[in-house]
């Protein structure tokens, strides 16, 4: 025997060839192998061959795959037979999934927009938590915070006023940022050249340096990068560029275009004074130490918080200390209008999946014959289930794949029209990953409903079908699940109608919010003086006082005034700090702690340019000069709070947060005016101090033209005026004061009006799906119809009959949606400017857009029904 | 199905072999014996396959021989024709031979 034959191959033929045969056929081919010297090959091919022909071959049964290729392939056939139902159904279902869609792709790019800084997770937001809202930092608590090194690895302040960059070419106005030196390391961020700022840059006499931003350094330096040491002039002021930020870093505030040292003064001697403490200008970033969790470091702060209100109750009584992870500034304000939009956006997902659903059962009943016949025939239940499935996931397939397509077509609209700087989705990378977590969320659901009329054919006697007259069947199981999906998107229709409608009336409240001051045909335009060339207050009390002087003799022009902030502008109180004050005849609180009030500049006439009823004394004239007694007019809180059931006129105030030094902060009240929503619309007017500019002149005003002009004609006056007075004074675009109160209401009027369209199309949906119902409900009863008929009915009771059917379904669903919305009232609510979220208004108004709609569906089937003739029915069938 | 008295064209095939070989008929003789008259490509399984059908049909019997160490130590099967074999074989040639007549001249010139 010369070689062993292949092992494995013997092997082979063990299992498959008959046990009878395998002595024989094996010692064969062993045989042959051997004598006549085939080879292994030859071993191997002959085995193959005999495995081959005693494979196992099951009895008669079609393996699993091909039946399964055959259902869905019949299932396709049958959608092809009516492309109706596929061709309506597939493009709702891609709607539905197709905004769902764009909106999660959005909705993922605003919540997980990355953060130009390395590790945020540990970057945290510093801030005074007061009764009532939040405030950032005065210096001197900010530097005794910095001390706190053992929690922050690195603790940074900043704020952002605007500065204006001259010489090389136009002036042009920048927002920039004045930073504290720690503020790039902070965040983690390095300079694309040049370095950052240092301690030695950052104190009142050090140097001035500056960082430009990368767009700055592209627009006004050609990106050349030779820039780092040279000077540029800010305000006037020669600044050293020492390094250029890398591109797409525009911290604090999108557009940031600069960055300049704080340089506060940290003299002890002003550490403690109150005015100091008071001036709470300061957001405060810091990078938690990796192993300091947010609560330890709430834990700290509290007692840091105690100690300062001890040391210091005047400034810091009611002024807690808090953090809060840095992603929660940006994710903060998003979280309820995204849970709204998207959830409203995923209901309607829903209620189109009831409606397919519903559909699917109306074209299952209608073809109820044609399967009695095949189950009459022979086909298997199994059978006509799996195609049935098929069919309904070929229905939801085509829906996802259309509506991934639409999502992403959306998005890409939603890119093309999003103003610069506005999150976008990302196109396709870093979005992708979450929309397949999407996807595997909907698609469960899709199967689900579409699966939903195949489970409940099940139960179906379908014999009956053949009987003459079978179909007559009111309470079947499939028409009864017809009816639950109606009711099902009854429901989430008025789930979706109550919120749009309590949003809708926020909104009207919010637009009819009197705001006690009129700011059509009042225009503005920031005017800021280089400080260097305007250093001594006349100067800039003169230079404003010259404009206004001028602009008052321009054609058209009405009013002209001064005002350091704009009335509902979301900046204003950043303009406008707040001052504590103490008043003649009042004794200070025990506590130390002193009332505060906003104090805010203004021009002559400022009143009569917004106008803001004087209730009494006088407004604010000429005769308010620099060198007159030191007045200040207060709004009717200021007067209630500080005076009540007193005459205010000639009293005195003393207010000590003061903005400019030769300022002795000691007034004498010469009128009173009028409350109006300063801060924003839904806030309560809080009390105000009002100072005359001569007497504060402030280098940064905002210019305040009431006229009959229009805006083009007013912007060239002011430029030409402005040009004679001083070519060096850089004048931002005029903008009419209206808009930027209608700024402010446009974040609720989108989302009522997102909200009114998602309602509205559900309510479609509910009503085409309620439609289907009773129309099939009067067809199917067109027999019985015929027989009250014939025995007497008369038209109203027919009518009775159909519309009561629709009725009933709606009005259930529409008790089950105001469930849904009272349980969704507690998300709805921080949306809601006084409305509150169980408004009865809003609730009474469903319940009447339900009724309608149950009219609505019923019409025609009613008059289907009206038309019934009961011969002719009760001979049919 | 074919009738049991009418062999298909490769069970003539096996049975004309088994019967050319006589008392050494088994599988690998048969294999050989017909690859070597006929050849063409001969699928193993087949010939196994169609030796069984015949000995179900009552045309072949068999019996074991002893095992041979050329072998790995596995018997042998030896097959005969039983006599219906031989008749049923018999018949069907003379049946072709009968179809035969008179076409010589017919396929000669193929």
């Amino acid at each position: 025997m010369k070689t062993r034959p292949p092992r494995l191959a013997l092997a082979i033929l063990n299992r498959t060839v008959p046990i009878a045969l395998r002595e024989e056929i094996e010692g064969d081919l062993i045989e042959e192998y051997d004598r006549h010297g085939r080879t292994r090959f030859w071993f191997w091919r002959q085995a193959v061959s005999i495995a081959w022909t005693y494979r196992p071959r099951p009895a008669m049964k079609e393996p699993v795959a091909e039946v399964l290729f055959d259902d869905a392939r019949s299932g396709f056939r049958s959608l092809r037979r009516r492309p109706a139902f596929a061709v309506v159904a597939g493009t709702l279902l891609a709607l539905g999934v197709g905004v769902n869609a764009a909106m999660f792709q959005w909705a993922d790019a605003l919540w997980n927009r990355p953060l130009p800084y390395a590790e945020p997770e540990h970057l945290v937001r510093v801030f005074h938590a007061r009764e009532g809202g939040r405030e950032n930092l005065s210096p001197p608590n900010y530097f005794d915070l910095a001390e706190e090194t053992e929690l922050f690895e690195g603790l940074a302040g900043y704020w952002s006023p605007s500065l204006t960059l001259t010489g090389n070419g136009e002036p042009e106005k920048l927002l920039a940022a004045t930073v504290s030196h720690g503020f790039f390391e902070v965040l983690g961020v390095a300079p694309l050249v040049g370095r950052s700022f240092i301690p030695d840059d950052d104190g009142p006499g050090a140097a001035p340096v500056a960082v430009l931003g990368y767009g700055l350094f592209q627009r006004r330096f050609a990106g050349d990068r030779g820039v780092v040491g040279r000077d540029i002039l800010l305000d006037g002021t020669a600044a050293t560029i020492v390094g250029i930020a890398p591109e797409g870093f525009s911290f604090p505030a999108p557009g940031t275009e600069l960055w300049v040292p704080l340089r506060l003064p940290r003299d002890r001697a002003l550490q403690g004074g109150s005015p100091y403490r008071s001036f709470r200008i300061l957001d405060v970033v810091g990078r938690l130490r990796e192993e300091t969790s947010l609560p330890q470091a709430r834990a700290r702060l509290a007692s840091l918080s105690d100690r300062l209100s001890r040391e210091y109750p005047g400034s810091n009584l009611g002024f807690r200390l808090e953090v809060e992870d840095f992603r929660e500034v940006e994710r903060g304000p998003l979280r309820a209008p995204l849970l709204l939009l998207g959830g409203s956006l995923f209901l309607l997902l829903l209620i189109v999946c009831a409606n397919v659903s519903g559909l699917w059962i109306a074209r299952l009943l209608a073809r109820e014959r044609e399967l009695a016949v095949r189950v009459a025939m022979g086909a298997s239940r199994s059978r006509l289930l799996r195609e049935l499935l098929a069919e309904g996931s070929g229905v939801a397939l085509l829906g996802v794949a259309g509506g991934s397509l639409l999502g992403s077509w959306i998005a890409a609209l939603a890119r093309a029209a999003a103003p610069p700087g506005f999150p976008v989705p990302p196109p396709f990378d870093r979005g992708s990953g979450s929309l397949l977590v999407l996807f595997a969320v909907l698609l469960p659901i899709l199967l689900t409903f579409a699966s939903v009329p195949a489970i409940f054919g099940r139960g179906r006697n379908l014999a009956n079908a053949l009987r003459p007259g079978g179909r007559v069947e009111g309470g079947s199981a499939p028409a009864g699940a017809r009816r639950a999906l109606v009711v099902f998107e009854m429901a989430l229709a008025s789930t979706l109608l109550v919120s749009a409608l309590l949003l809708l009336q926020s909104f009207r409240a919010l637009e009819n919010v009197d705001r006690g001051f009129r700011g059509e045909s009042v225009y503005y335009a920031s005017v800021e003086l280089p400080f260097t060339k305007y250093r001594e207050s006349y100067r800039r009390a003169g230079f404003f006082e010259g404009l206004q002087e001028r602009l008052r003799q321009a054609p058209g022009v009405e009013r002209v005034s001064l005002s350091l902030g704009l009335p509902l502008d979301p900046q204003a109180e950043f303009f406008v700090t707040r001052s504590p004050y103490s008043v003649e005849g009042k004794p200070e609180p025990d506590s130390g702690k002193k009332p505060e009030a906003a104090l805010h500049v203004v021009g002559p006439e400022f009143f009569e340019t917004l106008g803001v009823s004087l209730l009494d004394g006088r407004g604010f004239d000429a005769r308010d000069h620099r060198d007159a007694p030191p007045v200040v007019i207060v709004n009717e809180s200021f007067a209630r709070t500080a005076w009540p059931g007193e005459d205010p006129l000639g009293k005195e105030v003393r207010h000590d947060l003061v903005l400019l030094p030769d300022d002795v902060g000691v007034r004498h009240v010469v009128g009173v005016v009028s409350d109006f929503r300063y801060y924003a619309l839904e806030r309560e007017p809080e009390p105000q101090m009002y100072v005359p500019h001569a007497q504060s002149p402030w280098p940064a005003m905002h210019l305040l033209i009431r006229t009959t002009s229009d805006l083009v004609s007013l912007q060239t006056e002011v430029r030409r005026i402005l040009g004679e007075l001083d070519a060096d004074v850089p004048l931002a675009p005029l903008s009419a004061l209206d808009d930027v109160s209608d700024a402010v209401v446009a974040a609720p009027r989108l989302r009522a009006r997102l909200l009114s369209g998602f309602a509205g199309a559900a309510a479609l949906l509910a009503a085409i799906g309620l439609y289907g119902v009773v129309s099939f409900s009067v067809a199917s009863r067109t027999r019985e119809i015929g027989l009250r008929v014939a025995l007497g009915a008369g038209r109203s009771e027919v009518v009775t009959l159909v519309v009561g059917q629709a009725l009933r379904l709606a009005l259930v669903g529409a008790a089950l949606g105001a469930l849904g919305a009272a349980l969704s009232a507690r998300y709805l609510s921080s949306l809601l400017f006084s409305v509150r979220p169980f408004d009865p208004w809003s609730y009474g108004w469903m319940g009447g857009a339900l009724v309608a709609i149950a009219l609505l569906a019923s019409y025609l089937p009613a008059r289907k029904a009206l038309a019934v003739d009961p011969t002719a029915a009760l001979r049919a069938d | 199905m074919a009738p049991p008295d009418m062999l298909g064209e490769f069970e003539l095939v096996v049975l004309l072999a088994v019967l050319r070989l006589g008392d050494e008929a088994y599988g690998a003789s048969i294999l050989e014996e017909i690859a070597r008259r006929t050849r063409r490509p001969l699928a193993r399984g087949s010939v196994y396959i169609t030796l069984d059908r015949l000995e179900a049909k009552g045309l072949l019997g068999s019996e074991r021989g002893d095992p041979t160490p050329i072998r790995g130590g596995r018997a042998k099967r030896f097959f005969r024709l039983k006599p219906r074999g031989l008749r049923v074989l018999k018949r069907t040639l003379a049946d072709l031979g009968r179809l035969q007549e008179g076409l010589a001249p017919l396929l000669e010139g193929a």
